[in-house]
């Protein structure tokens, strides 16, 4: 059955991405307060990267807090190339890898999938419980698996990408997404 | 290759997964679509990816830290050597010329790299989107011809045809179509057609009825979960489409369900 992909169209303004110019600006050069905005602007969307791809309240709130003292210290190489939302998501995305990777946290991880249920908001008509069940079974999924599902599936990044980003190749990378499918289904079906 | 070798092949390669993520194309992706055509379990299969990628597309982007993080932030950065990274930021105080940041944040004077950094990821939702209504457009077919060939086990192939005619047309490009009209047209029609069967129903066999009832169950979750990632993105015309075809879907169970209780 043919289908033609549609072209792509631009994308609306997500939270990440409407940051107010001037407070970029003094956020640049320096100023707390205007950081301040700049961290409100953007807290709810690190968190929830953070908070899915670390499984884990008090990892995801300790990781946004270095995302963001990351974000300060390199705030002045951000050339604006790119929307500071899609910076800061990277560099979100490099500081949730590279902890996963120095298995530093791993050792005090503790069964916190309530809290990630809670925290999640639903969205409108959506149940609580179907919301819980989500966040909950993605929080339970393995670490491997729950990385590349969420940077694949939420996240939006390519096969390709994200084997570059976790160091694996595209078929171990693409076995462990689907694996987090089976997963997921499995536990949302029971 | 037998059915069952095809069957292994396609499920032990993940090729569902890669058929919902858009991956394949020409031969591979015909061979999965001819098996899903003659494949309950893997139509099954796909069905439930699908249901669980349009889920996904509900979950919300952003979730709010249970506490205040920035009085612990900024002590932290109160705390750190004055020391920042210095590069040469275009976005300086005092920078007169050129697009603001809020004007780089809409696109506006952007360069042309940067706008196309900045829609990768629309393109490939959007592309990724697709291949879930491709998929579901797939399904729809396909669960037409089971609930015909497997479930009843009656009809000739050309009342096939004519009643997937019969059913309403999905909303195609360039005429869009809003959520709430595409709900409103084909929940009337199911309800007439539920009643219908519901009026009929002891004409039916005790495991037909339950077939179709999970049938409707499974059809009515993924028009749920449709109709919530809408909520969060009316504009979104392939959520529309995609909506439109899962209502179709239930449609057409309905509609054979109904006219198998009524003996034609």
């Amino acid at each position: 059955m043919p289908f033609d992909p549609p072209p792509p169209g631009p994308r609306a303004p997500c939270a990440m991405e409407t940051s107010d110019g001037g407070a970029v600006r003094r956020a640049v050069a320096g100023e707390p307060d205007a950081f301040e905005a700049v961290y409100r602007a953007h807290v709810g969307r690190v968190f929830a990267l953070c908070l899915r791809m670390a499984g884990d309240r008090r990892d995801a709130e300790e990781l946004t807090q270095d995302v963001f003292v990351r974000a300060w210290e390199r705030l002045p190489s951000f050339r604006g190339d790119s929307t500071l939302g899609t910076w800061l998501h990277r560099l979100a995305v490099n500081v949730v890898l590279e902890r996963t990777r120095s298995d530093v946290r791993r050792t005090r991880r503790v069964e916190a999938t309530d809290d990630v249920a809670a925290l999640a908001s639903p969205a409108p008509r959506d149940s609580p419980d179907e919301r819980m069940d989500l966040e909950q079974a993605i929080a339970s999924l393995p670490e491997g698996a729950r990385t590349v599902f969420v940077l694949h599936e939420i996240e939006g990044y390519r096969h390709d990408e994200i084997a570059r980003l976790t160091g694996s190749a595209v078929g171990t990378m693409r076995a462990q997404l689907h694996r987090a499918r089976q997963l997921l289904m499995e536990a949302l079906g029971r | 290759m037998t059915h069952f070798e095809t069957h292994a092949a396609i499920r032990d390669g993940g090729r569902l997964h890669d058929y919902v993520d858009g991956l394949l194309a020409g031969s591979e992706r015909a061979a999965v679509e001819a098996h899903l055509a003659s494949c309950a379990a893997c139509r099954d299969e796909t069905s439930r990816i699908l249901a669980l990628r349009a889920r996904l597309a509900a979950a919300p982007r952003d979730i709010q830290p249970p506490r205040d993080l920035w009085p612990e932030l900024r002590a932290r950065l109160a705390a750190r050597p004055a020391h920042r990274e210095t590069d040469l930021p275009r976005v300086a105080p005092g920078v007169e010329s050129g697009p603001t940041a809020g004007e780089r944040a809409v696109g506006m004077g952007r360069p042309l790299p940067a706008l196309l950094s900045a829609t990768r990821a629309a393109a490939r939702r959007a592309t990724r989107r697709h291949a879930l209504l491709a998929a579901a457009a797939v399904l729809l077919v396909a669960t037409s011809s089971v609930v015909t060939a497997t479930l009843f086990r009656r009809g000739s192939q050309a009342r096939v045809v004519a009643q997937q005619s019969a059913v309403p047309a999905a909303p195609r490009g360039g005429e869009p179509t809003g959520p709430a009209a595409v709900s409103a047209g084909y929940e009337r029609a199911a309800a007439d057609l539920a009643a219908t069967l519901e009026a009929r129903r002891d004409a039916l066999a005790p495991e037909t009825v339950a077939k179709v009832e999970a049938s409707l169950r499974v059809i009515d979750s993924a028009i749920a979960e449709a109709r919530t990632a809408l909520a969060r993105d009316p504009g979104n015309q392939t959520l529309v489409e995609l909506l439109s075809v899962t209502y179709r879907q239930k449609l057409d169970v309905l509609h054979r369900a109904a006219e198998l209780s009524t003996g034609i």
